[in-house]
């Protein structure tokens, strides 16, 4: 592609270095720009620069968050024995999405592959331990991706749990249930949030 | 046998050498004549993909997509129990395969596998008795997989599971590094999916012992001490023991070494190794009396026909002991059976000779470009 310009040429290899926008469509982004109000992109620009600057992770859930604790942590009205366990933040926007869930969450970053060189220590494991370590009557809720890796990693987990009162459920996977959870819709994931099976050690 | 299972009719779209080409079948025999190199084995192949998912003779899909294109797709329109049965089985170099059944699209292949139990014979199986042990235990698993689902399911989990831990073990660099609790975690699993496998196996050489031993009678006329003996690491051992007792070694070999992925069936004659002792035609035998008791496991198991696939059996195999088989397989009523020839009204003339109570339609690929069916659309 040729520009008459480097400043537009820049602004397209910017923009389409995001995940799914090709150059042509960041060229169509940026054609649209410059033909509307200065303060259309003043305003993007502003929004974008704080989100880097400002955006932090929370304390406790590694959500991402305004503050040193996210809304959900923070929010009195949640119940905070009950902690549900996702991938990644994706899975927590599914879950919110589905308005059938009054807990809280723990963000582990991914589940345990050694093939990938994803370890114990790269991951939100032993914080996960320490938090509900602190919880009078924990109750977990494993939501990880149906694979032999989301499963090793709940096993792993479990084990690590040493709390007698501590229960474990994990979400029902439907036939229905796409694979991953950030493609589950709404509807799947809600009815599978509702109806948990506990977890046996045992069982696995 | 009063359920019945057969292929109506096969649409081929850039598999092999066949652009775009359809064939109607026969419940009975079907004979597929041409020159070689017409696309008769690529024929057999297809058919055999829509029941097991993978090909015969090739590892890799790549090399099945026509040359120059990007996908195959193989359609059957299956009969069963006098149902419809639509399989498609499509691959794309970029976004791999896809499994269709009756419209439903995304099927898991242990979903379908064991709905059309197949059996093929082909010139190239003497390497099943005297290749490498590996080529057994896939015989052993592409069998069960057909019969139990939950079979192919641990089979999976097993190798993934033995990938985990092989790539625990080689991360760390020093041995009281190694995370116990994970590798135990993936130990404990192993053992589960390893035992099943195990269990399974050797249920599955008890009933098909006794099968193959008759078969291989039958086909050499007489009675020769024939046996298979299954062996493993399983046996007398508890499987976590094993496991948990060799992580040094497993550490410095940098993989699993004991386990089900190395189990054998040893093939004897005469008592001694099959390998050392036999001639030409008993080893040919052996590989015949194998792929029989194949079929008649699948027959009693999955209470159908399989459809059998005689790939150029001429080839290797002299025309006596064809009429024989098919003789013996005739004993029950037929299943589908589809033979390759490189001659013309070889099969049947033998099939009117052994006045066998069989339907049986003879087809001629003349050369693969004029099976090409230009669609009148465009
Ligand atoms: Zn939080």
């Amino acid at each position: 592609m040729k520009f008459s310009s480097k400043l537009v040429e820049e602004a397209v290899e910017a923009m389409s270095s995001l995940p799914s926008i090709g150059k042509k469509t960041a060229l169509r982004l940026i054609i649209h720009l410059i033909q509307s109000d200065s303060e259309k992109s003043e305003r993007i620009a502003t929004a974008l620069t704080m989100l880097k600057s400002g955006i932090k992770e929370c304390a406790n859930c590694h959500n991402i968050s305004d503050n040193e604790i996210c809304e959900i942590c923070s929010d009195p009205r949640r119940n905070a024995n009950q902690i549900c366990v996702v991938e990644t933040i994706r899975d927590i926007m599914a879950i919110e999405a589905t308005e059938h869930y009054q807990g809280h969450y723990h963000v582990l970053g991914g589940v345990i592959n050694p093939i990938e060189g994803i370890g114990v220590e790269h991951l939100k494991i032993q914080s996960l331990i320490n938090r509900v370590n602190q919880i009078q009557n924990p109750e977990l809720i494993m939501a990880l991706s149906p694979t032999i890796e989301g499963d090793t990693t709940v096993y792993f987990i479990s084990k690590q749990l040493q709390n007698p009162s501590i229960q474990i459920s994990t979400i029902a996977r439907g036939v229905s249930f796409g694979g991953e959870l950030e493609y589950a819709d709404e509807l799947t994931l809600g009815r599978s949030i509702i109806s948990r099976v506990p977890y046996h050690t045992q069982k696995y | 046998m009063d359920s019945q299972l057969y292929l109506k009719e096969i649409k081929l779209f850039h598999f092999k050498n066949y652009g775009k080409a359809s064939f109607e079948f026969i419940d009975g025999v079907n004979i597929i004549t041409g020159l070689n190199g017409v696309g008769k084995t690529n024929l057999l192949d297809a058919i055999y993909i829509l029941g097991l998912t993978k090909s015969y003779f090739m590892a890799s899909d790549r090399f099945l997509v026509q040359h120059e294109k990007k996908f195959y797709r193989i359609e059957g329109n299956w009969i069963k129990n006098s149902k419809k049965l639509k399989v498609a089985i499509k691959y794309d170099v970029i976004d791999g395969k896809e499994i269709d059944v009756n419209g439903k699209t995304g099927i898991k292949p242990m979903e379908h596998i064991g709905q059309i139990p197949i059996v093929l014979i082909s010139p190239n199986d003497l390497e099943l008795v005297s290749g490498l042990n590996e080529i057994r235990r896939r015989f052993m698993d592409i069998t069960i997989s057909q019969i139990d689902p939950n079979y192919l399911e641990n089979l999976v989990t097993y190798i993934k599971v033995q990938k985990l831990r092989n790539a625990l073990l080689t991360k760390s660099i020093f041995f009281d590094q190694l995370p116990i609790d994970l590798l135990e975690s993936y130990e404990i699993r192993l053992v589960k999916s390893g035992e099943y496998i195990y269990k399974s196996r050797l249920w599955f050489l008890q009933i098909f012992q006794p099968k193959f031993i008759a078969f291989y009678n039958e086909i050499s006329g007489g009675l020769e001490d024939v046996s298979l003996r299954y062996t493993s690491d399983l046996e007398d051992e508890d499987y976590f023991e094993l496991l948990k007792n060799h992580r040094g070694k497993d550490f410095e070999k940098g993989r699993t070494v004991y386990g089900i992925h190395r189990d054998k069936m040893a093939l004897y004659i005469k008592g001694q190794p099959l390998q050392q002792e036999a001639s030409q035609g008993q080893l040919k035998s052996f590989v015949l009396a194998l792929k029989l008791a194949q079929y008649s496991i699948l027959q009693d198991e999955c209470k159908f026909n399989p459809i059998l696939l005689l790939d150029d059996i001429f080839d290797k195999i002299d025309a006596s002991r064809v009429g024989h088989i098919l003789s013996m397989l005739s004993k029950d009523d037929f299943g589908q059976i589809f033979i390759s020839d490189t001659h013309v009204n070889r099969v049947a003339l033998l099939l009117e000779e052994l006045k066998l109570n069989v339907n049986f339609k003879e087809m001629k690929i003349e050369n693969s470009f004029e099976n090409i069916q230009i669609d009148p659309l465009n």
